[in-house]
């Protein structure tokens, strides 16, 4: 439309008398423009109201379980009171000691490990984060929460959505910046997991835990992470034949591969299955590479090639890679051992849901 | 051909061409001797002929071949349109980017990016329609008050309209989280991966291009004189402008839909030839042909060498580069008026 009315300014600019007719186009164009922006937003904050009270009638179905098979809150509550109204207990965050609530029922997250933890002990959240890359939840998570309260990115959160949310508690990542903090934690007591010395910071399973705890629903989590463990197990014992495969996981663009850092849960899993990652993908410091050279592929020619896409269309994706003759020449290519994954999920997703997701991509691509 | 005499550069057109030439040839042999990868120069020139071993042939043939070239093609047409451009605009400091250009095809990418493509699998006409589009819009935009054809409002204009296209592809990329992360990877100019099939789909506009502009080159270096003398002589100002623009248009357009935008490769190479050879438009534009493509493949080669084993893409190097040049001339050099 705009391109339209472009050519229009063309012809109709070489005639003076005509200039105010251009000024109007010009305004209109502008208008349009912003009353599709504010259409835009006022979409989403009616959609925002609306799953509000929705995912509000799932959270205290979700406790009114919970009070059916309390959880031992922490010697500290007072045992007189409602643990909803005034039961706090004292546990240490990255940011000090903080006070929360023993069992908090709105929940707001930042970030798929918190998010996919709550989920999994059966507290769906009030408002969640954007996952990486994406508008909403990770699509894995799609079915869990329903039209859960988007409060934006974590890099860039409407603090007034999470206002009207009325959190008691706020789970965010370990990598929270301390600004970000301040003004979340004016709005409800927030927790940031503490990596202790000598604990790795990609540890899934003790960030697990520690969400957990916060939750009040310690008792809930081991069977979880058994019924993770458990897949892993029978998971093995089918991929007998492969052990020792080695597994890279990227995504793919025209100028060469990014590759995933190998100590993600991603690679704890493939690691947990027998299956081997190249070097360069656990030397990696952030979450993937940089554009690693088409010249260097010999350090990811591995068996199995993972192919992250964010663009529903995998296929696509790969279509276009197979164009390039250095990624034909791939091992994995040649052996048609080439599998497209969601990107969300193998990404950015974390936690015990995530988990068995990602283990059911693998089983789905490598189980003949 | 006498305009020799006339030069204020201080070489005469034909060492200068050699003197870019031999230039050329020395960024073409690094290009294909220096990679990111085990391949090093030894290797590749083994591989070169014909006797060398399998990876050697695959990094030369399928890799930094096709790259080299599309590096030239890319190279020589944001070289043309940076001279062409500043004659037109009779303005040292313009840079295809103002005219709208560079924003256009940037928009188009990101719609189609937001309507369901990847950065893997876009089409190249994408950007062309876009960078035209852009141009298009910046020159009717130029002409809204229908006085004359004044080259300074037609940069600010440009700039005008690429800010407004700018924030259009924001609006899009801040409602829709995928398309942002897509077009991280298109936003930064690369020549890697890049190959014959793209440099073939950009061929004919680029030659479409070239045809437009040694068309109006004559009339622009009249042009150069002043408006009186161009008309005098016979010549349609505001058609030749229009159609140099269109020109102009069409290489950048060609360029950014091949390798994504690159800043300050048409902006820091006329400034080059201009240094050889004078401002004539005739002269700068032979020698912007042949360091364009030296400029953008010396990039490419220090971009792989910078942070193996990964690789720098070429946007950033160029801008690295281009930036302190563009700084030093400025500070060292009265501008010269064109």
């Amino acid at each position: 439309m705009d391109f339209v009315s472009g050519k229009g300014f063309l012809f109709m600019g070489l005639q003076l008398r005509q200039q105010r007719w251009v000024a109007l186009v010009a305004l209109i164009c502008v208008a349009a423009l912003l009353v599709s922006a504010c259409g835009e937003t006022t979409d989403s904050s009616a959609g925002a109201s609306s799953s509000d009270s929705s995912s509000e009638v799932s959270s205290t179905a979700a406790t009114s379980g919970e009070r059916a098979t309390p959880t031992s809150a922490p010697a500290t509550s007072d045992s007189t009171a409602t643990p909803e109204e005034t039961g706090t207990r004292t546990i240490t965050t990255a940011y000090g000691e903080v006070e929360f609530p023993s069992a908090p029922e709105r929940i707001v997250t930042f970030g798929d490990l918190p998010l996919d933890v709550s989920v999994a002990l059966g507290v769906v959240p009030v408002g969640a984060s954007a996952s990486r890359g994406a508008d909403g939840v990770a699509a894995y998570m799609q079915s869990h929460v329903g039209d859960i309260t988007i409060i934006g990115t974590s890099a860039e959160p409407n603090l007034e959505t999470i206002v009207q949310l009325e959190p008691h508690v706020i789970l965010a990542e370990a990598t929270l910046q301390q600004e970000r903090y301040d003004s979340l934690s004016k709005i409800a007591p927030t927790f940031v997991p503490k990596i202790e010395e000598g604990q790795s910071r990609f540890d899934w399973v003790a960030l697990t835990r520690a969400y957990a705890e916060v939750l009040g629903r310690t008792a809930e989590v081991d069977p979880l992470l058994t019924e993770v463990e458990e897949k892993i197990q029978t998971l093995a014992e089918q991929l007998r034949d492969q052990q020792g495969a080695s597994v890279t996981v990227m995504r793919w663009m025209p100028q060469g591969p990014m590759v995933m850092n190998g100590n993600l849960i991603t690679g704890q899993l493939l690691t947990k299955l027998g299956l081997t990652l190249p070097e360069f993908a656990m030397g990696i410091e952030g979450g993937h590479s940089d554009v690693l050279s088409l010249e260097n592929l010999a350090e990811i020619d591995t068996d199995w090639l993972f192919i992250a896409t964010l663009n529903a269309d995998g296929q696509a994706a790969l279509e276009a890679a197979r164009e390039q003759p250095a990624f034909e020449r791939l091992r994995a290519n040649q052996a048609d051992q080439v599998v497209t994954v969601n990107g969300q999920l193998w990404s950015s997703a974390n936690g015990p849901l995530a988990a068995m997701a990602i283990l059911d991509d693998i089983e789905q691509a490598m189980v003949k | 051909m006498g305009y020799q005499e006339a030069a204020t550069g201080r070489l005469r057109l034909l060492p200068a061409l050699v003197l870019a030439l031999i230039a050329l040839v020395i960024a073409i042999g690094a290009s294909l001797a220096i990679g990111g990868g085990r391949v090093g120069p030894e290797r590749a020139f083994a591989a070169l002929l014909g006797h060398a071993d399998e990876e050697a042939r695959f990094v030369l043939a399928e890799l930094r071949l096709p790259r080299t070239v599309t590096g030239i093609v890319v190279g020589s047409a944001l070289g043309m349109a940076g001279a062409v451009l500043q004659s037109t605009a009779r303005n040292p400091l313009a840079e295809p980017g103002l005219l709208g250009v560079s924003a256009g095809a940037s928009f188009a990418v990101v719609v189609s990016i937001a309507l369901g493509a990847s950065t893997g699998t876009l089409h190249t006409g994408v950007a062309i329609v876009g960078a035209l589009v852009g141009c298009l819009l910046a020159l009717a935009a130029a002409h809204l008050r229908g006085v004359g054809d004044d080259p300074v409002r037609l940069v600010l204009a440009g700039v005008a309209l690429s800010s407004m296209l700018g924030s259009a592809s924001s609006l899009l990329l801040l409602t829709d989280q995928r398309t942002r992360d897509e077009i991280r990877f298109w936003t930064i100019g690369a020549i890697a991966g890049r190959g014959f099939p793209v440099v073939l789909d950009i061929l004919p506009t680029i030659a479409l291009g070239i045809v437009v502009i040694l068309l109006v080159v004559r009339p622009l270096a009249a042009l150069a004189l002043g408006e009186q003398v161009a008309r005098s002589l016979g010549h349609r100002v505001r058609l030749i402008r229009i159609a140099a623009i269109v020109g102009v248009a069409l290489l950048v357009g060609s360029a950014t839909a091949a390798a994504g935008p690159i800043g300050f490769v048409g902006l820091v190479v006329p400034f080059a030839a201009r240094a050889l050879v004078g401002p004539d438009v005739r002269r700068t534009l032979l020698v912007c042909t042949v360091l364009g493509p030296v400029m953008i493949l010396l990039a490419d080669v220090l971009g792989r060498m910078l942070v193996r084993p990964s690789e720098l893409p070429l946007g950033v190097v160029t801008a690295f580069i281009g930036a302190p040049v563009l700084v030093a001339v400025v500070r060292a050099h009265r501008l010269p008026s064109l």
